[in-house]
């Protein structure tokens, strides 16, 4: 899992690519707990490029999530396909987060 | 000695003197060791506090007089100290105060060069409090395996079970009622994110808001979105579950189900093995959430796996269709021993007669 990461206007672009699992996951926490604990509240989660998720990625999205709401911020993802946008269909994902 | 060179070692004697005063101001043990002999240089005054010695003692003492191990044991690790240099070492001992209490440290080392010669740095942690910590956690894991129903035979079916947790604690939960006058059996299979004692919490939680449920007369969705409502303040810090609930009409033969997560359960019948999709939202995000049910009949002989994402994950897509209930409980049983596990892993399994 490739996690990259950059500041554009105030926005938090995260450009993830490769299967997030357990490991991916966690490094993604931390990185995007740091930039919480930095003031940055809107993110933007690109994942045209993740081929898989398992729940401990679904997990820190919604934790993200659950963050950023009760701080007036947001979370938008962007270019689920395949396995991982069914993925957020079965688990209703797709209705809790702004998806692009 | 010039007047000089007398100030010059007098100021060096100072700094040094202030180094030692800085390392007694740390709130942890530090000892510093002669690399070469193991004998003890120098104890912080927490250090001295702890193994319960005088300043004055300390000269004729070594790292070996600290330890409770074997001289060979303790000197082993300071060796390893010295090999790993810069990069550090961290470990665990068994060490005796004065007193001759034992008790177990947690050892942060490394090797430095201090005035030409080799010193080992230590940062000595009590990790008494780890060992009861740890002592506390087994003994809530062996709690949280007795909530587990046993495997259940009856005479509509036969009831199976996987239960892997990652570690001695899990997330995962599982618990039926079956009622035999109206041949119902309910049952649930949760997967609360995490592996630690707020998930196992909130999983002791949610089997408990289940067996409520079970005795309201509503629909399953109707079940599975009071749990949701009911549950929504323990997730108020964060986290989520999965969860499945279901239940089989054994006299209509009918299963009616609704999932909050579990995107999966596995159906085998005279076709073959079935991977069914169970749509829904995870627990613990939205309140007043409203969950689909669905129905599906079955026959004498059907099986279903309802297993969480740690186990499902690990079978090998695609599933191979000639699986009987017996086999695939054997590789659902087997999959997290044979295999490195990422995650809890459990699941239910359920054969009708």
């Amino acid at each position: 899992m490739q996690i990259d990461t950059n500041i554009v206007n105030n926005q938090v672009i995260v450009d993830l690519s490769g299967g997030l699992y357990v490991e991916g996951a966690e490094i993604l926490r931390e990185k995007l707990i740091k930039y919480m604990e930095n003031g940055q509240k809107h993110f933007l989660v690109k994942m045209h490029k993740v081929d898989y998720i398992d729940s401990s990625g679904l997990g820190v999205l919604v934790s993200v999530h659950k963050r950023t709401r009760q701080c007036n911020g947001s979370l938008v993802i962007t270019g689920t396909t395949g396995f991982v946008k069914e993925l957020f269909e079965l688990t209703r994902l797709n209705k809790v987060f702004d998806m692009q | 000695m010039s007047g000089i060179l007398q100030r010059a070692v007098s100021q060096e004697m100072c700094e040094y003197c202030q180094r030692f005063d800085l390392l007694d101001m740390i709130n942890d043990a530090v000892l510093l060791v002669d690399a070469k002999s193991n004998d003890v240089l120098f104890m912080n005054q927490k250090a001295l506090h702890m193994y319960r010695y005088e300043q004055q003692e300390i000269d004729n003492l070594a790292i070996v007089d600290l330890s409770h191990e074997s001289r060979e044991t303790a000197c082993e690790k300071m060796q390893m100290v010295v090999e790993r240099a810069k990069r550090g070492y961290i470990f665990m001992a068994n060490h005796v105060k004065k007193d001759g209490t034992l008790f177990k440290v947690e050892i942060s080392a490394r090797c430095l060069v201090m005035h030409g010669k080799a010193v080992i740095v230590a940062l000595v942690r009590d990790a008494t409090a780890d060992g009861k910590m740890r002592q506390e956690l087994e003994i809530a894991g062996k709690i949280q395996r007795l909530l587990l129903p046993e495997e259940l035979e009856t005479a509509q079916f036969s009831m199976r079970t996987i239960y892997q947790p990652l570690y001695g604690l899990s997330g995962d939960l599982y618990d039926v009622q079956y009622n035999e006058e109206s041949q119902a059996l309910f049952g649930i299979i949760l997967d609360v994110m995490g592996h630690g004692i707020a998930a196992t919490s909130q999983g002791g939680i949610l089997r408990y808001l289940f067996r409520q449920a079970v005795e309201k007369h509503i629909a399953v969705s109707d079940k599975l979105a009071w749990i949701n409502n009911e549950v929504m303040p323990f997730f108020s810090s964060g986290g989520f579950a999965a969860a499945l609930l279901f239940e089989f009409d054994f006299k209509r033969k009918i299963l009616t189900y609704s999932s909050a997560g579990i995107s999966y359960f596995l159906c085998l019948n005279s076709k073959g093995v079935a991977v069914t999709k169970s749509p829904g939202l995870f627990l613990g995000i939205n309140e007043k959430e409203a969950y689909d049910e669905c129905v599906m009949t079955f026959q004498s002989g059907d099986s279903f796996f309802f297993l969480t994402d740690g186990l499902f994950e690990m079978l090998a897509q695609p599933i191979n269709k000639l699986h009987t209930f017996a086999t695939m409980y054997e590789l659902c049983k087997n999959l997290p021993i044979s295999k490195t596990i990422k995650d809890d892993a459990s699941g239910v399994g359920i054969l009708v007669h």
